[in-house]
């Protein structure tokens, strides 16, 4: 962990910054995931449910081997939306196989949809893009 | 630094409330450059018809497919830059109905595509034909495989090439086609002028960018690369539509009632250096100016000196303008 401009802060300003780039590769991504599916609501559905679809979409694309790979879903909200940590060594891979599952196994329509990613639970706090929009308009 | 603008450059047309909620729900996950997709089967339609003695205007123009005035100043107020292009594509199964390609109903696209079916059509759309984008059928055996120098002559060209993910998301064996056949265009054309663009029919169909781009590191580009395959390259294929429409693309000309309310100023500018020009005139009748060919300045002297070219070519008159546009 590097401190860009450690400088700053020791000026006792209230607005202070700082700025870390971490150089490492980190263990676990953590995923802001919304769970959608067509004439269901999805808020509908708890942890182990939530669970087992995402296992199920590992099994479906990856297979049984994929499905080894440790999942944890930290926190399930209401609306269907989930914050998932995935180990980061092939989280491409289990990514899109959470894209591409698209049929539950009781024949519905349904969507992962990653509303945000990051390689630290706290960078899931806010969004970068909302506050973008926000301080521009 | 600006945000990048995502981009989908297919979505199917379909009746008007359909595409709007479509259209709606992809700006809500963040893509602000959309394009209705006309697909055309077959070009050769229009004779039959002509025999009959029918006009042969099976194809819509490209206002009947977007969206009205009102939703997209709707969606404009959600999202300031947003943007909605018509495309129009066609399965070439033939090599010799390719010229009503260059037929004013279908110049009057934004996007022109074509869908090649065996290797001689995607040779002609690689070398010859004047098109956006070659979106191939991913979801069978290609029964051909890409070459690379070909490749390499249409990106060369220009045209990129458009993976379409959604029909991945309903059937297995498609699904593995598609990401074989995805992976094998990609290892031969190493990743460049490859677009990515969901072909959504449904709202349970779209996926965010940030899921997009993902899936285009699986199918094997780099980070870089994927996250092109639905910023740059897509900016590209749009520039090249441009492009397409005048001759060289550094200078275009257009009548100043075309012009948009944000490209005011141009006009604005090349007045008051009109003025300038005459004042100078006037004190100084011997100067003549010599104007140089360089065209590949940064963007500011591009415009000073197309405002001085205008003044010249048109002879103060302004009733057309020099747009420029750096392809």
């Amino acid at each position: 962990m590097k401190d860009s401009n450690g400088d700053d802060l020791m000026e006792g300003n209230q607005t202070c910054q700082a700025n870390f780039v971490s150089q490492k590769v980190q263990p676990y991504v953590y995923l802001k995931i919304s769970l959608t599916i067509e004439g269901e609501a999805s808020g509908k559905l708890d942890g182990n449910q939530y669970k087992f679809l995402i296992l199920q979409a590992l099994k479906e694309t990856l297979g049984q081997v994929g499905a080894a790979t440790p999942v944890d879903v930290l926190k399930l909200f209401s609306d269907g939306i989930s914050l998932v940590r995935i180990p980061s060594r092939n989280s491409d891979k289990l990514w899109a196989a959470l894209t591409l599952y698209g049929t539950t196994p009781s024949g519905k329509r349904c969507a992962f949809r990653v509303i945000q990613s990051s390689p630290f639970l706290m960078g899931l706090a806010s969004n970068s893009r909302d506050h973008w929009e926000a301080s521009s308009s | 630094m600006a945000l990048p603008l995502y981009a989908d450059l297919s979505i199917p047309y379909q009746p008007a409330e359909l595409v709007h909620e479509l259209v709606d729900f992809a700006c809500e996950l963040g893509f602000e450059r959309i394009a209705i997709n006309n697909v055309v089967h077959s070009l050769q339609s229009g004779k039959g018809k002509k025999k009959g003695g029918k006009p042969q205007s099976d194809i819509q123009p490209p206002s009947q497919i977007l969206l009205n005035e009102a939703s997209i100043t709707a969606l404009k107020a959600k999202r300031p830059k947003f943007h909605l292009v018509s495309r129009f594509t066609t399965v070439l199964d033939d090599v010799s109905n390719t010229h009503r390609l260059g037929s004013p109903e279908v110049q009057s696209y934004d996007i022109i595509a074509v869908q090649p079916t065996d290797e001689k059509t995607f040779q002609l759309a690689c070398s010859t034909l004047d098109v956006d984008i070659i979106c191939l059928n991913f979801t069978e055996q290609l029964g051909f495989v890409p070459k690379r120098p070909l490749l390499k002559l249409a990106i060369k060209r220009g045209i990129h090439f458009e993976i379409v993910y959604s029909p991945a998301l309903k059937d297995n064996s498609v699904k593995r086609n598609i990401i074989s056949n995805a992976m094998s265009l990609i290892s031969v054309s190493r990743g460049k002028g490859v677009i990515i663009s969901s072909g959504a029919e449904k709202l349970i169909d779209l996926r965010s960018p940030w899921d997009v781009v993902n899936l285009g590191k699986l199918f094997g580009l780099n980070p870089l690369q994927a996250k092109d395959s639905i910023c740059k390259n897509c900016r590209a294929v749009l520039k090249h539509a441009e492009a397409r429409k005048t001759c060289k693309t550094v200078v275009s000309v257009a009548d100043v009632s075309h012009l948009k309310p944000d490209e005011k100023w141009i006009l604005q500018s090349s007045r008051t250096e009109a003025m300038h020009e005459q004042q100078k005139q006037h004190s100084d009748q011997s100067s003549e100016e010599e104007d140089s060919d360089n065209d590949d300045g940064d963007d500011d002297s591009d415009e000073s000196e197309s405002s001085k070219e205008e003044n010249e070519s048109y002879d103060h008159s302004k009733k057309k303008k020099i747009k420029l546009d750096i392809s």
